[in-house]
């Protein structure tokens, strides 16, 4: 199995490695690194900018470039929320709580260096997993239905809240508000639920609005405070490169974030948004130190980052073995092969072996542009940093309103980012985690949808799914991941008494 | 508080004025409030909003409020020629 595999990675390479191809992954990996770091277009959205260019292309130029672009997306939501605070994507919500810290301590290189290793490193995982897993994984991922969807939704909410900030209750209070959030709007049976009798209300209350007005307005808000109650900020040198004992420290953050994403990236649905999450959950869980999580913890960005470049690679599986697009993202993409004339699915591999080889090549090769331009690009992006924040702070709201209003172009979106904002504000206020909401959000419809579901399959009996082995699995994962933090509490409690 | 309410008088006018002079407006002010200078303000504002409008309406190809109240492309319709141009 392994010659053929490697017999057809060879022939691959053989055809991206060509002088035309290579500028087309190379063009990919830095158009969608400047698109991902804008807010609001995320990674579909950058794939649909790209199709008018592909379309002059031929075809296998074109899906070179996608792939490119998507992995280059992937790598630059991270850096305006490592820098700025500004999630762009669910993805990268997770780098705002670690990574901003690392540059609010002089340490942005060395995050966005770590997010850059991280991403290689784990896109190559991914890619490998991609070539020798890929159709056992995808029969795997078929095996997920609704009840198995509903735990692994339900892991992930306790996981994160279990672990995110400094109490638990607070962390719960805030991810019930994320989920009261997900039902406003038109629910699954198409009743239209809270939503006032605003039309504008019946898709629900827009990600993005959320996001932007919890994490960017509410810091621009701080940060004007700051400066007119003339807070002397210090001018902080930052470095612009990371130190060889720091990716030494979190080399394994970065293998797990790699397999967690690949293995969540293939399941249709799940996406990097949870990958991340997941994975920051997890070393934050077996780390020595949790506490010092959300206080610029490296591994806090080494572990998510990973997972989310990983989960972009590891959605390709479903997509290509299948024919199945497990996010909006690859399903701009399988559109993208149908105006190529390419058919996804599992002849695709008998079939056009070139297209499939040569994307996973690409894959690889666009992984190396990554890290070749963006670690030369590092000192440029912390240049961000030393303009004057009286300058920083509109640019950042109007990239803000921009990203928001090209997605719907609705005014009432940029009301209820200002509206976050004010809430977004307080809650930091009064040391509420602000990830949980988003995860509510994010997650809340996806779980009433596989609740309902769970609950027609099973014929109004909910105790039925504790007969599925997966959905036992996640509970068990949930249970311990909620009871984790009292045990190791009630350790270091017992501890700091024998002291 | 003060930077939100600028913020929700900017949303406001986004679409009342367009892109261009919600925002000059916006980057003005904000920047004044930030107890910055006149010059300073207004020189910067011009500065930010021309930035990132050409980014994102060239760039990008980014669809803009042009403005109900205040049409942006009656004003400069050049702006819409050179984008014509570009794609």
């Amino acid at each position: 199995m392994f010659d053929t595999i490697f017999v057809n990675l060879i022939d691959g390479f053989r055809i991206i490695l060509q002088v035309k191809y290579l500028v087309y992954a190379l063009g990919g990996a830095f158009l969608g690194t400047v698109v991902g770091v804008l807010p609001g277009i995320g990674s579909a959205g950058a794939l649909a900018m790209m199709l008018p260019i592909i379309l002059v292309l031929d075809p296998l130029g074109s899906v070179f470039m996608l792939a490119a672009t998507y992995t280059g997306v992937m790598y630059g939501g991270s850096t305006a929320s490592i820098l700025l605070r500004v999630p762009g994507d669910t993805s990268a919500v997770i780098a705002c709580l670690d990574g901003h810290e690392m540059a609010k301590q002089g340490n942005a290189g060395a995050a966005l260096c770590i997010a850059a290793i991280g991403s290689f490193i784990a896109g190559t995982i991914a890619v490998v997993g991609l070539m020798i897993l890929g159709p056992f994984v995808a029969d795997l991922a078929l095996k997920f239905s609704a009840p198995e969807y509903l735990a692994l939704y339900i892991f992930a909410i306790t996981a994160v809240c279990s672990l995110v900030g400094s109490s638990m209750v607070k962390a719960l209070l805030a991810m019930v508000f994320g989920l009261m959030l997900s039902t406003i709007g038109e629910d699954f049976m198409g009743v239209k639920r809270f939503t006032l009798g605003i039309t504008e209300f019946w898709d629900g209350v827009q990600f993005l609005s959320v996001t932007l007005g919890l994490f960017a307005i509410s810091e621009v808000i701080i940060n004007s405070e700051s400066i007119i109650s003339n807070k002397k900020k210090v001018v902080l040198k930052h470095k612009v490169f990371i130190k060889l004992k720091e990716i030494i420290y979190s080399f394994w953050s970065i293998i797990r974030g790699g397999f967690i994403g690949f293995i969540i990236g293939v399941l249709p649905g799940a996406g990097a948004g949870i990958a991340s999450f997941v994975s920051y959950s997890v070393e934050r869980q077996i780390s020595k130190n949790p506490e010092n999580f959300g206080k610029g913890e490296i591994k806090g960005v080494a572990g998510p980052e990973s997972a989310n470049n990983a989960a972009s690679a590891g959605a390709f599986v479903p997509m290509l073995a299948l024919g199945v697009p497990g996010s909006a993202t690859t399903a701009v993409m399988l559109g993208a092969f149908l105006m190529l004339d390419i058919q996804a699915g599992p002849m695709l591999f008998i079939e056009r072996p070139d297209v499939v080889w040569g994307l996973v090549a690409a894959l690889y090769i666009g992984n190396i542009f990554l890290l070749i331009l963006n670690l030369p690009l590092i000192g440029l992006f912390i240049k961000i940093l030393y303009i004057p924040m009286a300058l920083l702070l509109p640019i950042i709201t109007i990239i803000c309103m921009l990203g928001i209003y090209s997605s719907d172009q609705l005014t009432l979106s940029l009301y209820l980012m200002c509206i976050f904002g004010i809430i977004g504000y307080f809650m930091r206020s009064c040391d509420y985690p602000l990830a949980p909401v988003i995860l509510g959000v994010v997650l809340g419809t996806r779980m009433e949808e596989s609740f309902r579901q769970t609950m027609i399959m099973n014929q109004g009996n909910f105790f039925q799914i504790f007969d599925r082995p997966i959905v036992l699995i996640f509970f068990g994962l949930a249970i311990i991941s909620i009871i984790i933090p009292f045990v190791f509490n009630k350790i270091k409690l017992n501890a700091s008494d024998i002291d | 508080m003060a930077p939100i309410f600028l913020t929700i008088v900017f949303a406001y006018l986004f679409e009342i004025i367009g892109f261009l002079f919600s925002s000059l407006i916006y980057s003005f002010l904000f920047i004044l409030y930030l107890k910055k200078s006149l010059r300073y303000s207004l020189l910067f504002s011009f500065i930010i909003t021309i930035s990132i409008f050409i980014i994102f309406f060239y760039g990008l190809n980014f669809r803009m409020p042009m403005g109900e109240l205040v049409d942006t492309d009656k004003l400069f319709p050049f702006l819409e020629d050179i984008k014509k141009m570009i794609y």
